[in-house]
């Protein structure tokens, strides 16, 4: 959809105007749906609800809508909130492990913000087992998924990801790098280990 | 542009390079960079890989085939705009707080009569300080709770009570501290503690046998203190839970609770039964026992919170479990009813025009007067008029608000979280608010100890006007973090790590000056568990169950 006819949309679902929703609804729900289909852990009842409120939100706040944002950033970000408040109440259940974030990740002890420092000559093993990093990556915690899904299955820039999830762009780039580190580390990929393989 | 890129700002923009959404001139420079640099296009093809797994993922995404029905339900659901224009109207009898004008005047006129209690002055709030080498204590502490991986239930919501004073008659002694004890049945979840006296109260929540996802349905609990012991008492509604209890005295009370229904019965593989909370209920204490009453006027609720001011007179919070999955909630999915003559009945909530927001919390002490907190707002009924105020009178750009306590209609305290970014991103700290009557004042809460960003939610109490308790559960996302105590006196704030092993806390309500009780979650090796705590001679502890 051409970028001036969204935003010409938002405007008339700010007046009421249902048809105008309904069009915003079927072009984004595709996109809004992956986005949150990996932020709810596959639940397709609680995807469907979510995408619900998300548009019951556009519906409410269309007025408000600033036009500096692009309508999809916007939508997202609607959608990064849906989805937060979605996973804290299903977190009140145990099952839902898997959306559970094991840890204050940003706040690693000695760590820095943007530390591509750990070093993983063993990439080239890494690299080749996409097995292992498919797992890897469901372990990632929601929010570090999240900023890997914006940047790289939703196409946004650093500053439109800064945006939906509302922190500074110096985060989304921790973010990035911690989840780099965090995938390698699952993969056992350390510079140690790869002097003992160099030896054996 | 010919300024080549050194690794570290190669580095910074692959995974925008991988993606592809690098401007012309970015890709050039990564581009020129990576013909000259083996170990970024190393990086790069880390990258590659994950953007390629990603991808993948996304193929077993089943296909959307439920769109059109999708969008059906959905116009179904939309407010029309008929009800929004209505609503607008009311606003005619909104007034907005602003501290340089002068205060509107209710209708009657009827200014606060308590006297101001005296204080001392609060000190403008200084910038948090976070002891640097606590740092990765805290953080070992969380990741340890983490992996416990209890989860909080139906404890997120919970908040404080205001603090309850003793009834007119001669106030009985406490029990002596060896003499309390609490009979807490097995998979108890206690929600919320209401006291006539420091020897009698009554406490609500149910029992959910095998967890809340087991095929068992929940059944409410009533405990009853008496003789210094905490007891279940006889009589449970099965497929219910009771949310919150409010006594007015020893011979009068209300409860609010929700019958269940399982909105899972057959849970295929990796999912669960879910027992939701579907019509809401009442139980009025009198004549010494408890009876159902129905409430007509709300029949559906997610949640409820209940504040009694006399037997006459008193509140009902009802969170109807609509439309509540993001910031924008619409004031339709909240209920207020108001307890008079006999009858609940609804009060508008027209304080707000046109966003919406998460209460947690309500308190009242006078008739016809209540303060709703939540996300963002904390707002005040008297007699018909509701005043607002927001972040920015409270000095935060983004206030959550979970507890409130009030000694007087001059000396409100409400307690919750404020958003702030440092150097490592976006935090939450702790937040205290106090009303005197006339303007709002955030209190300087000291050195916090260890690290306590990331609050989930706070509950503060009122021992007395000079003499305040803050809880603050910390994070631990999906389960209980440690809880931090604060305690101001005359002014001062220091804190203290809850007693051992205490997950967070819920409601606490003080008797006396010196003595207190509190619900709260306890980590145990299985999980949480339910806690019954004792506050006396400055010292907070579990009550030893039997």
């Amino acid at each position: 959809m051409h970028v001036l006819d969204e935003r010409l949309l938002v405007a008339q679902v700010a007046s009421g105007d249902e048809e105008a929703l309904r069009q915003l609804y079927l072009a984004y729900r595709p996109r809004l749906r992956r986005y949150l289909w990996h932020q709810l852990g596959g639940d397709t009842a609680s995807v469907e609800e979510a995408l619900q409120d998300v548009f019951l939100a556009v519906w409410r706040t269309a007025g408000g809508y600033r036009a500096e944002a692009r309508v999809s950033t916007w939508l997202y970000q609607i959608a990064h909130y849906t989805a937060l408040s979605a996973r804290r109440r299903l977190a009140r259940h145990a099952e839902n492990l898997q959306l559970v974030a094991f840890a204050d990740d940003d706040m690693e002890p000695g760590g820095t913000n943007v530390a591509y420092d750990v070093a993983y000559d063993a990439c080239d093993d890494v690299v080749l087992n996409r097995l292992a990093l498919d797992d890897a990556l469901d372990r990632l915690s929601p929010k570090h998924r999240e900023a890997l899904a914006l940047v790289f299955q939703h196409g946004f820039s650093l500053d439109e990801a800064a945006q939906i999830l509302d922190v500074p762009a110096g985060t989304v780039k921790s973010r990035l790098s911690y989840a780099r580190k965090a995938l390698l580390r699952e993969l056992g990929a350390a510079p140690t280990e790869k002097e003992a393989r160099h030896d054996a | 542009m010919t300024h080549d890129l050194t690794c570290a700002a190669c580095r910074e923009l692959l995974p925008w390079h991988i993606a592809g959404t690098l401007s012309p001139e970015e890709r050039a420079a990564v581009e020129r960079h990576l013909a000259t640099c083996a170990e970024c296009r190393r990086e790069a093809a880390l990258w590659e890989s994950i953007g390629a797994t990603l991808a993948d993922k996304e193929s077993h995404i089943p296909p959307d085939t439920g769109a059109g029905d999708a969008w059906l339900a959905l116009r179904d659901r939309l407010p029309r705009q008929s009800a929004v224009i209505a609503s607008e109207n009311r606003k005619a009898r909104l007034v907005d707080f602003d501290a340089d004008a002068p205060r509107t005047t209710s209708r009657q006129g009827a200014a606060p009569t308590a006297t101001r209690p005296q204080r001392q002055q609060r000190q403008p709030q200084a910038p948090l300080r976070r002891p640097a080498l606590a740092i990765p204590a805290a953080v070992l502490i969380i990741a340890l709770l983490a992996a416990l991986f209890g989860f909080f239930g139906a404890k997120l919501r919970h908040s404080g009570a205001p603090a309850t004073s003793p009834t007119s008659t001669p106030t009985p002694t406490a029990c002596a501290p060896g003499a309390l004890s609490a009979t807490l049945p097995a998979d108890t979840i206690i929600q919320d503690i209401s006291m006539t006296s420091p020897r009698s109260g009554w406490a609500v929540g149910w029992t959910e046998v095998g967890g809340p996802q087991s095929a068992n349905a929940p059944r409410t609990l009533l405990m009853r203190f008496q003789h210094c012991q905490w007891q279940p008492v006889a009589g449970s509604i099965p497929s219910a839970r009771l949310m919150s209890v409010s006594m007015t005295s020893a011979t009068d009370g209300w409860a609010v609770g929700a019958s269940v229904v399982d909105d899972n019965p057959s849970p295929a593989p990796g999912s669960t039964h879910e027992w939701a909370s579907k019509t809401l209920f009442a139980l009025h204490y009198a004549d010494g026992q408890w009876d159902r009453v129905s409430i007509p006027a709300a029949p559906t609720g997610f949640g409820a919170k209940l504040r009694m001011t006399s037997s006459g007179d008193g509140w009902m919070l009802i969170d109807n479990g609509k439309s509540h999955t993001t910031p924008y909630i619409s004031k339709y999915a909240y209920t207020l009813l108001h307890y008079q003559s006999g009858a609940w009945t609804p009060v508008p909530l027209t304080f707000d025009a046109s966003g919406s927001y998460i209460f947690w919390d309500i308190a009242a002490m006078t008739p016809d007067d209540c303060w709703i907190i939540g996300y963002g707002v904390v707002a005040h009924y008297h007699q018909g008029v509701w005043t607002k105020w927001s972040d920015p009178q409270f000095g935060v750009t983004y206030a959550g608000l979970y507890s409130i306590t009030m000694t007087g209609p001059n000396d409100v305290w409400v307690s919750g979280t404020y958003s702030y970014r440092d150097a490592n991103g976006d935090e939450t700290g702790p937040l205290v608010v106090h009303y005197d009557g006339a303007k709002w004042t955030r209190e300087n809460m000291g050195s916090a100890p260890g690290q306590l960003n990331g609050i989930m939610s706070t509950t503060i109490a009122a021992q007395s006007p000079n003499d305040v308790w803050m809880f603050a559960n910390a994070f631990a996302f999906g389960g209980g973090g440690p809880a931090y105590v604060a305690h101001e006196r005359n002014g001062a704030w220091t804190w203290a790590q809850a007693p051992a092993n205490l997950a967070s806390i819920g409601t606490v309500v003080f008797v006396s000056s010196t003595e207190g009780f509190a619900t709260g979650l306890i980590s145990a090796p299985t999980g949480e568990a339910s806690v019954l705590l004792h506050y006396s001679n400055g010292v907070w502890s579990a009550i030893p169950t039997t």
